[in-house]
């Protein structure tokens, strides 16, 4: 979506056009929900940190700076809901250990096998590790954009990625997982 | 050439941002290093791997889902979903602190209807020809300052009661001491028209006594 329309977006969404809204949550929620999706491993929470994040978004969007790009913005609010939904999660999980395994509501697309292998590897990364690569490959998003969202230079997002990549390596190619 | 400038190269290569530069050192690097071909073959089929890798679409619902929630918001709210509603709304997300407000608001209500049962209608302060007070089992109150010589001391069964008025300026305070053990209950009462005398009641296990005391109210002789 080119920047321009974002805001002409945003500011009709002010005045109280809901529709305008609507235009916006069109436009950004499939990156968006693959970002979340791809963050915490899980539909169910994906969907519910997405619409989480875009009702926060709506009430916030007055702090909105039109100097700044509308994705960068609304992408640090779906990454701050989707560890938001990651802290829960584990304080439940730590709460729920002697119930039976909740393994049957993670993300697992039975007919893919690669794809699960690679949202297991993706899991296992460090946060910091998982959002560039999320942010590289299923956003496809720039160093420069990546950068922007993550708040840290170039030549950070850079480094994480390649060492993001080191870890992916040991974890799917030495294992076995090949392209097709 | 280091491992973390190789590292960038690769990174940038695959990214598609490396410059004619980048590309050429790097070109000279694989060819001439096996380990650096190799981490550059295995970065490539990762790559591709994780292009591969499906996207998935948002939920169908999702955008609907979202545009009434922020209806909502925008309605006003019903006077029911006031400070009440936000009230058990807090309590439901933060149960210690619930708890803690049930147990205060319980444990007030069963003082209140303690008292009420056990003293009646509440004591005009300004005007001590009606005031009285009971207490059940207190070991000692001492309200006034020491000094008090009019007194009068009940015995009721176990319990030894003893009233002291002040003398000389202790405002409307009394003072009273209990021994014994075992459930008491005790009375003071202003008793009209004189104003100077308070009748000292005391109760145990079903028997009464009682006993007047003058005072002086206003803290003369």
């Amino acid at each position: 979506m080119l920047p321009d329309h974002d805001k002409e977006l945003v500011r009709k969404t002010l005045a109280g056009d809901d529709r305008a809204f609507g235009e916006l949550v069109d436009s950004c929620q499939t990156p968006l929900y693959n970002l979340a999706l791809r963050l915490l491993g899980n539909r169910e929470d994906a969907r519910d940190a997405l619409q989480a994040a875009f009702i926060k978004a709506y009430t916030k969007l007055h702090t909105y700076d039109c100097r700044y790009r509308f994705f960068a913005w609304i992408y640090r609010i779906v990454m701050n809901e989707a560890l938001n939904s990651l802290k829960t999660r584990r304080r439940h999980e730590e709460l729920d250990d002697r119930l039976p395994d909740r393994s049957d509501n993670r993300w697992s697309p039975e007919r893919d096998s690669q794809s699960r292998l690679v949202q297991e590897a993706l899991m296992r990364l460090p946060m910091n590790y998982r959002q560039a690569i999320v942010l590289r490959y299923w956003s496809d998003l720039s160093h420069k954009e990546i950068a922007e969202i993550l708040s840290v230079p170039e030549k950070t997002v850079k480094s994480r990625l390649f060492s993001a990549r080191q870890l992916l390596i040991r974890e799917l190619i030495h294992q076995g997982v090949h392209a097709r | 050439m280091s491992y973390e400038e190789l590292g960038r190269d690769i990174s940038d290569m695959i990214d598609g941002v490396a410059t004619p530069r980048q590309a050429e050192r790097l070109q000279r690097a694989i060819s001439g290093d096996p380990e650096a071909a190799e981490l550059f073959r295995q970065m490539r089929e990762l790559d591709t791997v994780l292009r591969d890798s499906p996207s998935e679409r948002a939920p169908a619902d999702l955008k609907a889902a979202v545009l009434e929630s922020v209806e909502a918001l925008r309605r006003p709210r019903p006077a029911a979903d006031g400070w009440f509603a936000t009230l058990v709304a807090s309590f439901s997300r933060r149960p210690k602190l619930g708890f803690a407000c049930a147990f205060s608001a319980g444990l007030g209500t069963g003082v209140l209807l303690l008292v009420l049962a056990t003293r009646g209608p509440w004591p005009d302060l300004q005007n001590h020809e009606r005031t009285s007070g009971t207490m059940i089992n207190q070991p000692a109150i001492n309200q006034s300052p020491p000094g008090g010589d009019r007194s009068a001391t009940l015995n009721v069964r176990e319990h030894r009661v003893t009233l002291t008025t002040p003398q000389g300026g202790a405002g409307d305070d009394v003072r009273l001491e209990v021994e014994g053990q075992g459930p008491i209950a005790i009375t003071l009462r202003g008793v009209a028209p004189t104003d100077s005398v308070v009748r000292l009641e005391v109760e145990a296990a079903g028997e009464l006594r009682q006993k007047d005391v003058e005072w002086n109210p206003r803290g003369g002789n």
